[in-house]
C-alpha cells in the first residue's frame, strides 16, 4: 500500500511546513503497523494500572466521599494564616489516623476555601477537631456548606453507575455497528442482543446476574469483529480511551465522585466523534487514496479535539466549582487520550484492514 | 452577500422563532431590583395582612416582589434587613409590592409565665346530647393556672425573602444555595402508599410553614425507592428534623395506649392563648431550659380510654397537690419525649381537653427559648398530620449557602464566557476566516440561548452538573460545526462534489452517527443512583437535540450561503 502513497498528497499541506513535521508525517505515513503496537501498549499499560489499584486497594478506582459514604464541608480560609490543604489534611489525619480524610482549596486567592472530605469519622468529632484551625468559624458557618452521604447511597450509587456506563456503551456499539456494519441480519441479532443484555444489567442484583449480560457483550464484540472491523476498531477505541483515562486517573490518586462519574459517561459520547468522522471519511468516500482520507480526517477531527480542549482547559483553570473542576479534569485526560486511540489505533487499525481487503 | 437568500431558508426562521421564544420564556430583566417573597408563615403578622406563599408552579418572574417598605425603596436583601431590624411593636408598616400594597401590624413577641395562682375562665365546647340526637355548644369553666405575657421583643412578620430573580431560569440548590435531603423508606413500601407518603411529608412541611419546596419520588436501577426533598434559598437543619421522625407519636399510662396521633387527636391548638413557652430557667452555667406546653382536644374514644385507665389508680399527695401514682407517657417514633404527671382531679374522667407539654435547651436563654418553640412548632406540626406510613432513614444531605451560589454563579458565567472566546479564537486561528467564525459564535449563543429557554418553560433547575452538561452539549455543537464546513468547503478532497446538497448530506451523515450515540449513553443515567444525575443526562440529551435539529441546519443554510458567496 505504501507505494501507492509515493505521489505527492493533497493532505501534505495541512501538515507540511518545518522538516520536522515532514519526518513525522512520513512515520505516520508508512510506520502505522509500530504505532498500533504502541497504542496497543498503552491500552496494556492502562490495564496494569487499573489491575495495580484493584489488587493493592481492592477497588479499580479510588472512591470520594460521594461514593463511599461520609462528609464534605467547604469553609472559609482563616483570614491571616497561611493553612495549606496538606497541613490541614495532616492535622486531621493525626487526630483520626484510620479516617480518609482529603483536603483541597478552591476559589480566588481573596476569597480562599476550603473543601474536606472525610470518611470514617463523627460529624462532630471532626468539626470540633477543625475549629481551632478556623477560629473565625462560627457553628452555623461549618453547617452552612456541608455534605453527608449515607455509606449505603454511596455504595449503591457507585454499582449504578458502573451499570450505567456498562449500558451506555452497549448501546453506544450498537448504534455504531448499526452505522457501519455490514449484514442486516447481523443488525437485527445484535440489536435484540444488546436490549436483552441493557435489560438484564439493569435489573441485575447479583453477581452472578452480572455475568450473563457481560457474556452477551462478549458475544455481541465477536459479531462485531467478524461482520465489521471498522464497527469494532470505533467501539475498542472508546473502550481503550476510558481505560487509559481511569488509569490517569488513578495514577494521580484523584478520587472518583458523582461529578466525575458524570465525565466518564460523557466520555463514551465525546470521545467516538473524531471516530466516526474518521470512518465515514475513510470508508464512505471514494476520492483520493486511503491515506489521504485519513490526512483529510485529521485536520477536521484535529480542530474538533483542539477546540474542545482549550474550552476544557478554560474552564477548569477558571472554575471555582470542585463538581465542574473533576468533569473537566477527567475530560482534559480524555480527549488527549482520544487523540492517540483515534489517530493512532483506528486510523492504524482502519488502514491495516483495508489493505488486506486491497482497497484504496 | 445574499441575506436575501438566508431568509428564504425555514431552517433559518425555525431558529429565529426559537430564539424568540427562548428569550420571551426567559425574560430576562437584568436591572431587577426588590426583594421576592419566598414564603410567608402562616398566622404571621405578614399573613393576617393578605400576603400570601407563591404556589410552587409560580415561574420566577411571576414572584410577588416587594419593592418599598413605609415609602422606603427595598433594592436588595441588605435594605430588608435594614429595615426590618428598625421595626418596633404595635406600629404598622405598609409593604408595597408589584402587586398591591399591604398593611401589616407589627406584633410583640411573649414570654409566658405560669403563676401558681389560679382563675377560672369560661370555654365553649361541643356536646353530643343523646335525647335530642344533636351536637350543641355548651359554655363550661374550668380552673386554670393564672398567666403573666412579658413582651420579649418583636415578633418576626414572616416574610422570607431573596433577591429578586432577574430572569426565568431556575437555579439549582448548588447556585441559589439550599438544602437537599435525600430519604428512603426503610421498608419496602407499595406505589400507593408511596403517593400518600409523599402527599403527607409535603403536608408536614406546608403545615410547618415551607412553601417552597420540592418532594418528588425516584426509584433507582435496582427498584429502591427515594424520596428527594429540595428546599431553596434556606439551610434548614429543622426540615431534616422535621421529615426523619416518622411522627408515631403515642400517649400512654403504664403499658397502655391511651391516644395516638392523627385519627386520635381532633384538634391541636396553635394560637398564643393556648399554646405557648413557659418557664425559662437556668439549669447551669451556659445551659438554659425553656418549657413549652399547647392544648389538644382528643376523640371522646381516647378521652374515655383515659378515664377507664385512671379509675384505678391512686392519688399521692406531693407539696399540697395531689397526683396521680402513674402518669402519662409521651412517646414520639416509640421513644419517650415527655412524662406528664396527672392531676387528681382527672381522675376517672373523660377529658377530651389535655395540655401537651415539652422542653427546649440552650446556651443563653433566647437560645433555650428559639430552641423550645422549634420544638413545640414540630410536634404540633406531627400531630396534626399523623404519623407516615413508613419510617425514613436519611441517605444524604447536602446543604449550600447563598453565599457561596452566588459566588458559583458569577464565577461560571465568567468560566463559560472565557471557554465560548477560546472556542472562537481556535475556530479563527484555524480557518484564518471571519466568515466562518461569526456563524459558530452567532450559532453557541442561539444554541445556549434555546437550551435556557426551554430550561425555563418546563421548570428545569440549572445547577452546576446542568451547566457541565450544557458545556459539553455546546462543545459537541463546535465540533458538529466544524464537521459542516469542512464538508461543505470540500477542503480535505482532491474532487469536491459539485452538489451542495450531498455535501450537506455527507456532514450531517457524520453528526446523526455521533448524536445518537451521544443520547444512548445518556439514556441509562435517567434513573441510576436515585436520578441525582438526571438532571445532566437531560439537559445533554436536550442540548444535543436542540443542536441537531434546530441550530445546526440553519448553521449549514448560513455557513453555505457564505462560503458559496466566496466560491463563486
Amino acid at each position: 500500500m505504501s507505494e501507492q502513497h509515493e505521489h505527492k498528497t493533497d493532505g501534505q499541506e495541512h501538515n507540511g511546513g518545518s522538516g520536522k513535521k515532514n519526518f513525522l508525517y512520513s512515520i505516520y505515513e508508512s510506520h502505522y503497523k509500530p504505532l498500533l503496537v504502541i497504542s496497543f501498549l498503552l491500552l496494556a499499560f492502562s490495564f496494569i494500572v487499573t489491575g495495580h489499584q484493584y489488587v493493592t486497594t481492592g477497588d479499580f478506582v479510588n472512591r470520594g466521599v460521594s461514593l463511599t459514604g461520609g462528609l464534605s464541608l467547604t469553609l472559609n480560609a482563616p483570614t491571616n494564616n497561611a493553612l495549606t490543604p496538606e497541613d490541614l489534611q495532616a492535622y486531621i489525619l493525626d487526630k483520626f489516623p484510620k479516617a480518609d480524610v482529603n483536603v483541597r482549596t478552591f476559589g480566588s486567592s481573596s476569597n480562599l476555601k476550603f473543601y474536606v472530605e472525610a470518611s470514617g469519622i463523627d460529624e462532630t468529632e471532626l468539626i470540633d477537631a477543625l475549629k481551632p484551625k478556623f477560629p473565625e468559624l462560627t457553628d452555623a458557618d461549618f453547617a452552612k456548606n456541608k455534605q453527608t452521604i449515607g455509606p449505603t447511597f454511596g455504595k449503591s450509587f457507585f454499582t449504578q453507575t458502573l451499570k450505567a456506563i456498562f449500558i451506555a456503551f452497549l448501546f453506544m456499539s450498537i448504534v455504531i455497528f448499526i452505522y457501519f456494519g455490514e449484514s442486516t441480519r447481523e443488525k437485527w441479532i445484535a440489536s435484540i442482543m444488546t436490549m436483552v443484555a441493557a435489560f438484564m444489567m439493569f435489573y441485575a442484583h447479583s453477581t452472578l446476574m452480572y455475568i450473563v449480560p457481560i457474556l452477551m457483550f462478549i458475544v455481541l464484540l465477536v459479531i462485531y469483529i467478524r461482520d465489521s472491523i471498522p464497527a469494532f476498531g470505533i467501539v475498542l477505541c472508546a473502550f481503550s480511551d476510558i481505560f487509559f483515562s481511569l488509569a490517569i486517573f488513578n495514577l494521580l490518586g484523584h478520587k472518583l465522585s458523582i461529578a466525575s462519574v458524570a465525565a466518564f459517561l460523557m466520555l463514551v459520547g465525546y470521545s467516538i466523534d473524531t471516530d466516526i468522522l474518521l470512518s465515514v471519511r475513510v470508508l464512505k468516500r471514494r476520492e483520493g487514496t486511503v491515506f489521504d482520507r485519513v490526512i483529510g480526517a485529521l485536520g477536521t477531527g484535529m480542530t474538533m479535539s483542539i477546540c474542545a480542549l482549550v474550552a476544557v482547559i478554560a474552564a477548569h483553570t477558571f472554575t471555582h466549582s470542585i463538581v465542574i473542576k473533576e468533569i473537566m479534569f477527567v475530560l482534559i485526560v480524555g480527549l488527549i487520550g482520544d487523540m492517540i486511540f483515534t489517530w493512532i489505533q483506528n486510523a492504524g487499525i482502519l488502514r491495516w484492514y483495508l489493505e488486506k481487503k486491497n482497497w484504496n | 452577500m445574499s441575506v436575501k437568500k438566508l431568509f428564504r431558508s425555514w431552517k433559518v426562521w425555525l431558529l429565529m422563532i426559537c430564539i424568540l421564544m427562548a428569550i420571551v420564556a426567559i425574560r430576562p430583566n437584568p436591572w431587577a431590583d426588590g426583594v421576592a417573597i419566598r414564603s410567608v408563615a402562616k398566622d404571621s403578622a405578614a399573613a393576617i395582612a393578605g400576603l400570601q406563599s407563591p404556589k410552587p408552579t409560580t415561574t420566577p418572574m411571576g414572584r410577588e416582589v416587594v419593592h418599598y417598605i413605609n415609602n422606603v425603596p427595598i433594592k436588595n436583601m441588605d435594605d430588608y434587613t435594614n429595615l426590618v431590624s428598625t421595626l418596633r411593636i404595635n406600629t404598622s408598616i405598609v409593604i408595597k409590592t408589584n402587586k398591591d400594597m399591604y398593611k401589616v401590624n407589627v406584633l410583640p413577641k411573649y414570654e409566658t409565665t405560669v403563676l401558681n395562682e389560679t382563675e377560672s375562665v369560661m370555654y365553649n365546647e361541643s356536646v353530643y346530647d343523646e335525647s335530642t340526637n344533636q351536637t350543641i355548644n355548651v359554655t363550661k369553666t374550668k380552673i386554670v393556672n393564672k398567666t403573666l405575657q412579658k413582651v420579649v421583643g418583636v415578633d418576626d412578620i414572616g416574610l422570607r425573602v431573596y433577591a429578586a430573580p432577574n430572569s426565568n431560569i431556575r437555579m439549582g440548590l448548588d447556585l441559589q444555595g439550599g438544602s437537599r435531603v435525600i430519604l428512603s423508606p426503610q421498608e419496602n413500601i407499595a406505589t400507593a402508599d408511596m403517593d400518600s407518603l409523599i402527599e403527607n411529608m409535603k403536608q408536614r412541611l406546608n403545615v410547618y410553614g415551607l412553601s417552597d419546596i420540592v418532594v418528588r419520588p425516584t426509584v433507582d436501577l435496582e427498584g429502591h425507592n427515594f424520596i428527594i426533598v429540595e428546599i431553596a434559598g434556606a439551610t434548614d437543619e429543622e426540615v431534616k428534623e422535621l421529615l426523619s421522625k416518622q411522627g408515631k407519636f403515642e400517649g400512654k399510662i403504664g403499658n397502655d395506649s391511651i391516644f395516638k396521633g392523627g385519627a386520635d387527636i381532633k384538634h391541636v391548638c396553635r394560637t398564643p392563648d393556648c399554646s405557648r413557652i413557659q418557664e425559662c430557667n437556668k439549669a447551669s452555667e451556659g445551659q438554659y431550659y425553656c418549657r413549652f406546653s399547647f392544648a389538644i382536644t382528643l376523640s371522646p374514644e381516647s378521652a374515655q380510654r383515659q378515664a377507664d385507665r385512671t379509675k384505678n389508680l391512686e392519688v399521692q399527695i406531693e407539696n399540697g397537690e395531689g397526683f396521680l401514682t402513674e402518669p402519662l407517657d409521651l412517646y414520639l417514633d416509640d421513644e419517650k419525649v415527655d412524662s406528664l404527671r396527672i392531676g387528681e382531679s382527672l381522675k376517672g374522667r373523660a377529658e377530651t381537653e389535655i395540655s401537651i407539654s415539652g422542653s427546649g435547651v440552650g446556651i443563653t436563654q433566647q437560645d433555650a427559648m428559639n430552641d423550645a418553640t422549634s420544638n413545640m412548632k414540630r410536634l404540633q406540626t406531627i400531630l396534626i398530620t399523623g404519623s407516615l406510613p413508613v419510617k425514613l432513614a436519611i441517605q444524604d444531605t447536602s446543604n449550600v449557602s447563598p453565599v457561596l451560589g452566588s459566588e458559583f454563579i458569577q464565577n461560571t458565567l465568567f468560566v463559560g464566557l472565557i471557554a465560548m472566546i477560546c472556542v472562537i479564537l481556535t475556530i479563527m486561528i484555524r480557518y484564518r476566516k471571519l466568515v466562518v467564525s461569526i456563524p459558530v459564535a452567532i450559532t453557541l449563543g442561539s444554541e445556549l440561548i434555546i437550551l435556557l429557554g426551554f430550561a425555563a418553560i418546563i421548570g428545569w433547575n440549572i445547577d452546576l452538573i446542568a451547566i457541565a452538561a450544557i458545556i459539553i452539549a455546546i462543545g459537541t455543537g463546535v465540533d458538529s460545526q466544524i464537521v459542516i464546513i469542512d464538508e461543505i468547503s470540500g477542503k480535505h478532497r482532491h474532487e469536491v462534489s459539485s452538489n451542495w446538497k450531498d455535501r450537506v448530506k455527507n456532514a450531517f451523515f457524520i453528526i446523526m452517527a455521533s448524536y445518537f450515540t451521544m443520547v444512548v449513553a445518556m439514556l441509562p443515567l435517567l434513573s441510576a443512583g436515585a436520578g441525582l444525575l438526571k438532571g445532566f443526562a437531560i439537559t445533554t440529551i436536550l442540548g444535543v437535540s436542540i443542536g441537531v435539529f434546530i441550530t445546526r441546519p440553519a448553521f449549514a443554510v448560513i455557513a453555505e450561503t457564505l462560503l458559496r458567496d466566496r466560491e463563486e
